[in-house]
């Protein structure tokens, strides 16, 4: 039993036999997540950015808004053929194709837009326009007089209630500021207006609105596909 | 027996006995290893299989999501919605297994099941209209549409 314990010839061995063992274990855990890096079946791929489609809506928007100020339908569409020209190159550049179209049929035979919130017949009807005015002018071009109203309300200090006609403009000095100027059965005909002034805050404002256009966009990715048809109501 | 003697007893079994037990004792081990090793592989099959369906899922719900936002968008802006697809694609098979997703709208679920048990829930959360779909892995190429006229999200096989 001495000899056994003093016998020193086998510690190669059983060096060997304790390293064999420790990679035993490095191999096992290396086979473990082999095993599970095989199982996965995960691709990659471009994925769709819904920001930049409302990008590109809000980029459109203003484009027809700014365009709409040249006043003349051949400008305006020549404006945006140059728009559709360039946004489409500039996307283009990331692997995403776009393309722009628009109609100008309200604007060319003057058919206004409803006195709504959005413009359209089934917008809301009643709605305020803008709020803590200090002094305004209203221009309002009503194409069907009657029941549409104009309201000038301050909660503290009374409201006025006007029933423009054809074509009504005024300056609002009987309504103690700071007020807010809403329409009244807006759904009820179609018109175009104006309001310009200042709030209350000292900023110079104008909400103006004459026409509803249609622009559609198109955008095409790799796996994405889309086109949208927005009303854009000019010149605000 | 006393117990000092025992340990102090130097003597062990018979060459022969000695040979017997090494060899058992090897085939146990060797033996209780392979199983072990089987079972940590179908383990590791299932709980790759849960990691897959949880990392697909969540990118289906951001797809379905995104779609969503977009119809969103373009009905709060007052528009049409002309075309909208969007297009994934599922692996045939993971770690070797078909597998089916169950997408529910009430409440909004997609439920990935295999053969071998694996099961994982996805949440995900419209604001249109979803209608429930039933999938299977087989099929690859999927896309997520919507339609206009039934104001409603669905998915269609490509």
């Amino acid at each position: 039993m001495k000899e056994i314990t003093k016998n020193q010839d086998a510690q190669f061995m059983l060096l060997a036999g304790f390293i064999i063992a420790i990679g035993l274990v490095i191999t096992t855990i290396i086979l473990n997540s082999i095993i599970f890096e095989v199982n996965l079946a995960i691709g990659g791929g471009n994925e769709l950015s819904k920001y930049d489609i409302i990008n590109l809506v809000q980029l459109t928007k203003d484009e027809f808004r700014s365009a709409y100020a040249n006043r003349s339908i051949d400008d305006f569409n020549r404006q945006l053929n140059n728009f559709n020209g360039n946004l489409s190159k500039l996307y283009a550049l990331h692997g995403e194709g776009v393309n722009i179209s628009w109609e100008t049929s309200n604007w060319n035979s003057n058919r206004y837009a409803n006195l709504t919130e959005n413009g359209l017949q089934g917008g809301k009807t009643n709605w305020t326009v803008i709020e803590t005015v200090r002094n305004s002018t209203i221009r309002v071009n009503v194409t069907n007089p009657g029941s549409f109203q104009i309201n000038i309300s301050n909660s503290a200090a009374g409201s006025w209630t006007v029933t423009p006609g054809y074509n009504f403009t005024a300056s609002v000095t009987n309504v103690t500021p700071p007020y807010s100027i809403s329409f009244i059965n807006g759904a009820s005909t179609s018109g175009n207006y104006s309001i310009t002034g200042n709030t209350t805050y000292g900023k110079n404002f104008t909400r103006a609105r004459d026409y509803v256009l249609n622009g559609s966009i198109g955008f095409f990715m790799s796996r994405i596909r889309t086109n949208l048809t927005i009303p854009i109501t000019v010149p605000w | 027996m006393k117990s000092k003697s025992f340990f102090k007893n130097n003597d062990a079994v018979a060459i022969s006995l000695g040979f017997i037990l090494t060899f058992a004792i090897t085939v146990i081990v060797f033996t209780a290893l392979i199983i072990s090793f089987y079972s940590l592989t179908q383990y590791m099959e299932k709980s790759a299989m849960r990691e897959n369906f949880k990392m697909i899922g969540g990118g289906l719900s951001a797809k379905i999501t995104a779609v969503d936002t977009l119809v969103n968008f373009t009905n709060s802006n007052s528009g049409i919605v002309n075309m909208l697809e969007y297009e994934f694609s599922l692996p045939e098979s993971v770690a070797g297994k078909t597998y089916t997703v169950n997408i529910t709208n009430s409440p909004y679920r997609i439920i990935f099941e295999a053969d071998n048990g694996a099961r994982v829930v996805s949440l995900f959360n419209t604001s249109a209209n979803f209608i429930p779909v039933h999938i299977y892995s087989a099929s690859e190429n999927f896309a997520i549409k919507y339609n206009q006229s039934s104001s409603s999200l669905y998915i269609e096989e490509q």
